[in-house]
């Protein structure tokens, strides 16, 4: 078989934009499924302030519209992320974090009175020790 | 390792191991996996049916979710509902408070 024929039939191009086609689906599915969750969530608000009825049923639809495809989504999309991400509970781990502060070492420790075993109090005896006897 | 590394680094490493030990043994194990899938079509249709009550929009709303969540994306699902997991039940704060303090990684530091 012809070398050129055989190089199309592996199709590179296709080899190297395969990954990023196969994320930008996976990306797509994941959006979708967000809006539907977020729908989900729009009938939950809807029918516990207003029951049930065809007239809830068209609020929910023009909620919906407005709140995932008209020009306003973005906003409304980023707000719902908030308000889930609080109602899912990450906003005590953020509170955690600022309290714990990891990314300075994180709090307590020694110099606001933390634990000092045995070990490490002897050990430091002897080093003032060490220390007074060298004077 | 305590003490050696950053506690923020680690605290991302703890959480992040904690969100791919399902994926690990859904991997390792076929049973584990398929009993997974069978939780989280359970948890999806639950979740639906809370919402939008017993009926056939019920059915038709879970069989989306659970194809595009737990079919088509497994692998993103399970770390994310593990992380919500987590979070929701409180152990994140357990996580957080039990990292190696500013003293501990000083004197371990200083060792």
């Amino acid at each position: 078989m012809d070398p050129l024929t055989i190089l199309a039939s592996l199709n590179p191009l296709d080899w190297l934009l395969k990954p990023a086609t196969d994320i930008m689906d996976s990306v797509n599915l994941l959006i979708l499924g967000f809006k539907i969750v977020v729908l989900l969530f729009i009938v939950q608000f809807v029918r516990g302030r207003f029951g049930g009825g065809p007239i809830v049923t068209i609020l929910i639809l023009v909620l919906g519209y407005v709140m995932l495809f008209s020009n306003l989504a973005p906003i409304f999309t980023t707000a719902m992320f908030i308000y889930l991400f609080i109602i899912f509970g990450f906003s005590m781990l953020v509170m955690d974090l600022v309290i714990a502060k990891p990314w300075a070492g994180g709090g307590g420790g020694e110099e606001e009175g933390g634990h000092t075993t045995g070990r490490e109090y002897s050990e430091r005896l002897a080093k003032n020790r060490a220390v007074r006897g060298r004077f | 390792m305590r003490g050696f590394l950053p506690p923020m680094i680690l605290l991302v490493l703890v959480f992040v191991v904690l969100m791919i030990i399902p994926l690990i043994l859904a991997e390792l194990f076929d049973t584990f996996k398929w009993l997974l899938i069978v939780y989280f079509c359970i948890t999806v249709f639950l979740f639906v049916k809370r919402i939008l009550g017993g009926g056939i929009i019920t059915y038709i709303v879970s069989g989306i979710l659970i194809y595009i969540f737990v079919i088509r994306l497994f692998y993103l699902f399970v770390p994310l509902y593990m992380l919500y997991l987590i979070v929701s039940l409180g152990l994140s704060g357990i996580i957080v408070f039990g990292m190696p303090g500013r003293g501990t990684a000083r004197k371990a530091a200083a060792r």
